[in-house]
């Protein structure tokens, strides 16, 4: 399940969002895809899963056009998780998490089967206790590891996560990172977008690094997460360090605030 | 002597001329209400008669509506009242408040009818119309020939006592006691079921009630023209069709002319009923 | 556990199911029962069975039983649009009464009826109501498209239905019979009584066809909870369901409200009881909402003929004296959302 994307232009509200851009995700690894406010992350991310038109190039899955596929088979081999995890009825998790198992409803069989992919999703990433509970009523970083749980039950090969844990405690952004790293050991494709460096850097071993629309590096971490790149892309200076034989790295700025 | 029979010639003369002026000089009449139109338009000449309102000349509405069309119609605003400089105005019961009050307030003399429900009082009303207009003989001419006609349909009427009937209004209304309707089915030798089920004035009946009351005899108004209301369409009800089939229940239908007003048209209305119905 | 809590919910859902069955068989019967005269069912049962004509069969088969077959259809298009609406605008107050579609259908439906044209064809009642019914969801979907804030929902149903009332008023002065211009309490507010089965075939095809596609989305319109970006990433076809719901409430709608007048409230209050059985889940609630609505159409109809008014009372009075209050409230409850 190869997903590639060849010469894309990307346009929205006449701006250009992505130019050019020419990228072969390769299979069963974490990807992080990186960049400041407004590099066409986002954008980019929606265009993987189908959602969002482009004005040039060609995105394929497996050498065929995306736009070949039938919605319903689509969902079944490619995840989306968008960063607002909005549920606008006050459901239970694990109704919510039930919803991910949508492409299947049509299926013969199916009703054991979805009860199994949203145990394991919901074990997976460790919201048993959330059981019953409404969505609504949880916090910002539950209901993000719900909506993750809701991903993971279609069970497809390739999950697109916007900003998974942007509202996570930082016990839970590493327990997801390592949670996505092991799927993508077990031979899912995992790209996902995110602005902690030092876990893109501790758990992604590749990363993709956009500017303004504009692919400027991609690569293992050591070639994209450069001092001169995080500089000239992000405007910060770069501390970098080690632990336990991994590489860190630690934006730093030396500014006051105005008064 | 010549001096003296010139100056009685003179007086007599004169006397003759003002008797003349205030016996046959007519009252100047305008009518602001359809019934008061039937009444008026049987009693007065069209120099008399110097208004009628423009329902006259309807056919679906007026009684004497060919008649009316000798007459000048006003559209019933208070201009195009005033400008028939009229000396009495007949006006209804239910007829414009406002502008009658305005009417009065404006000097002029208005006269209200009510709405008589048995031939006695339509009588009456006639008598009383006769004696504003200063026209008793004219009236009482009126009255004798509505009752001529009257004793030739009552009796015809002696065998007709069994048959049980019931009109039904646009709506599911129907007409009980205490109204001219009523008295129309009587005069034609019917007993009227809503009366039977104690029903005052126009009141409603429910399909269901029509039906269970086992009518004899269904009285519909007619309508020439385009029916398409919800009000009529309770009329064409499958229920009912299907009760006359199964009864041999007869249907007439008599245009709504015939009975909208109380008056001259009430004697007309139990004649046409008392020839449509099967004996 | 987690099999537990299905388990549980599951079986409450099978139970609201069955207990609204039940009501809805009980309340039908009662519908028949209940009139003007007391029908006696020995003399009811012969004559059908013997294929007789008495006066009790007529009031029965012709008087009561379209009535009653009335209530049924035309509670279940309500209920079950109404649902629907909400699932696809994801707001509870959407509702074919509150946002215009009942009185653009009695606009379609009054001009079609009162001008003669459903004297010659009777389909054009019905059909009537249907294009004005549409007209009134396009409407609001383009609106709500990108922006489903309760604020300009209700803003749009209040210009849409005063609207739509002034030109039904101007259409009926207009018309050429005498009665029309009195008659628009009944497309305002709606009436069951002395509908014949004329009435009931001429919306059994669209209302049918309605509840068909309407309850073809059920699951589309739990995913659409997420929100469209996840539920097309899931595979639901937006164009296809905003298609199917807006040809469903206008089919079934429009061509109630053309033999019916407009009910309001039903699409609302049903909903928002049931919605807590089905565990909010929009797709779930859209049968369950179908047979509440005409559970409660039934009782509404049964209530009307019960209470002792000179003129039998307006069904839309009942249904809008207990639908208002529970709007207001819905409104109150979410007061923050005024700001969205």
């Amino acid at each position: 399940m190869k997903l590639t994307v060849s010469n894309i232009n990307v346009k929205l509200s006449g701006k250009s969002t992505l130019k050019n851009i020419n990228i072969e995700f390769p299979t069963g690894k974490l990807i992080g895809l990186l960049g400041p406010n407004g590099a066409g992350k986002s954008t980019l991310i929606r265009v993987l899963a189908g959602l969002q038109s482009i004005q040039s190039g060609e995105v394929s899955l497996n050498e065929q056009p995306l736009a070949n596929f039938p919605k319903l088979e689509l969902a079944k081999h490619i995840s989306y998780l968008p960063q607002t995890g909005e549920c606008h009825w006050p459901m239970t998790v694990e109704r919510v998490v039930m919803l991910g198992r949508y492409p299947y409803l049509d299926s013969t069989r199916s009703s054991e089967l979805n009860m199994q992919a949203v145990e394991q999703a919901i074990k997976d990433v460790d919201i048993q206790h959330l059981v019953g509970r409404t969505v609504n009523e949880l916090s910002g970083g539950e209901r993000a590891r719900v909506m993750l749980a809701r991903a993971l039950a279609t069970q497809t090969k390739i999950l697109l996560a916007d900003e998974p844990i942007a509202s996570l405690d930082p016990r839970h952004q590493i327990e997801v990172m390592a949670l996505l790293q092991a799927l993508a050991d077990q031979g899912k494709t995992v790209i996902v977008v995110l602005h902690e460096l030092h876990l893109a850097m501790r758990y992604c071993e590749h990363l993709l690094l956009l500017d303004q629309g504009e692919q400027i590096a991609i690569g293992p971490a050591s070639k994209v997460l450069t001092a001169k790149n995080l500089l000239d892309v992000y405007g910060v200076e770069a501390i970098f360090g080690e632990h336990h034989g991994s590489p860190w790295v630690l934006p730093w700025l030396d500014k006051k605030m105005a008064p | 002597m010549k001096a003296k029979q010139t100056i009685m010639l003179t007086c007599c003369l004169m006397l003759l001329v003002y008797s003349a002026n205030t016996i046959a000089k007519p009252l100047r009449v305008v009518s602001l209400n359809l019934c008061a139109d039937q009444i008026l338009m049987a009693l007065l000449q069209p120099e008399e008669l110097v208004g009628v309102t423009n329902l006259a000349i309807d056919p679906e509405a007026s009684y004497l509506y060919q008649q009316a069309t000798l007459f000048h119609q006003h559209n019933g605003r208070i201009e195009e009242i005033i400008a028939l400089q009229p000396e009495l105005i007949i006006a209804g019961a239910f007829s414009s408040q406002p502008t009658n009050q305005m009417l009065e307030n404006l000097g002029y003399r208005v006269v209200t009818l009510g709405l008589p429900s048995t031939i006695e009082g339509i009588f009456q009303q006639i008598s009383r119309l006769g004696e504003l207009l200063n026209l008793p003989h004219r009236s009482n001419k009126l009255i004798s020939q509505m009752k001529t006609e009257l004793a030739t349909i009552t009796s015809a009427t002696e065998k007709n006592s069994s048959l049980r009937a019931v009109v039904y209004y646009a709506n599911g209304f129907s007409a009980g006691k205490q109204t001219i309707v009523n008295e129309i089915l009587n005069l034609a030798g019917f007993k009227n079921i809503a009366a039977e089920l104690k029903l005052k004035a126009i009141a409603p009946l429910s399909l269901e009630s029509l039906l269970a009351s086992k009518p004899d005899v269904l009285l519909f108004g007619q309508l020439e023209k385009n029916t398409n209301s919800l009000a009529h369409q309770v009329l064409r009800h499958r229920a009912i069709q299907r009760y006359t089939a199964l009864k041999h229940v007869q249907k007439i239908t008599i245009p709504e002319r015939y009975w909208s007003c109380a008056g001259p048209s009430t004697v007309a209305a139990a004649a046409y009923l008392q020839q449509h119905s099967r004996r | 556990m987690l099999a537990l809590a299905a388990g549980n919910t599951a079986t409450r859902e099978r139970n609201l199911m069955l207990s609204l069955l039940s009501l809805l068989f009980i309340l039908f019967i009662s519908s028949l029962m209940v009139g003007d005269i007391n029908i006696s069912i020995i003399n009811l049962l012969d004559s059908i069975l013997n294929d007789r004509s008495s006066l009790d069969s007529i009031i029965f088969v012709e008087i009561r039983l379209p009535r009653s077959l009335l209530a049924v259809l035309i509670g279940g298009s309500l209920g079950l649009s109404g649902a629907a609406l909400q699932g696809m605008v994801r707001n509870p107050l959407a509702e074919p009464g509150v946002i215009g579609v009942s009185s653009c259908a009695a606009l379609g439906a009054v001009i079609m009826f009162y001008f003669g044209l459903a004297s010659i064809i009777p389909l054009a009642l019905p059909l009537g109501g249907i294009s004005g019914a549409l007209l009134a969801v396009v409407f609001l979907y383009l609106l709500t498209r990108n922006n489903n804030s309760m604020l300009s929902l209700i803003l749009a149903g209040v210009a849409i239905s005063s609207l739509a009332a002034a030109l039904m008023a101007l259409a009926l002065n207009l018309s050429p019979n005498p009665y029309a211009s009195l008659e628009i309490f009944f497309w305002l507010m709606g009436s069951l009584a002395d509908r014949s089965f004329e009435h009931v075939a001429l919306i059994l095809l669209p209302t049918f066809l309605g509840w068909w596609l309407m309850l073809s989305t059920r699951h589309d319109l739990d995913v659409l909870s997420l929100g469209e970006d996840t539920a097309q990433s899931l595979g639901v076809q937006l164009k296809k369901l905003n298609k199917k719901i807006i040809l469903g409430v206008a089919l079934s709608v429009g061509a109630a409200v053309s033999v019916c007048g407009g009910i309001g409230f039903v699409g609302l209050v049903v909903p928002h009881l049931l919605r807590g059985f089905v565990g909010y889940q929009p797709g779930r609630l859209l049968s369950h909402s179908a047979l509440g609505g005409a559970v409660l159409l039934l009782a509404a109809d049964i209530s009307v003929r019960l209470i002792p008014t000179q003129q039998e009372l307006k069904i839309g009075v009942v249904t809008a004296l207990l639908g208002a209050p529970l709007f207001l409230h819905l409104i109150l409850k979410s007061k923050r959302e005024w700001v969205s």
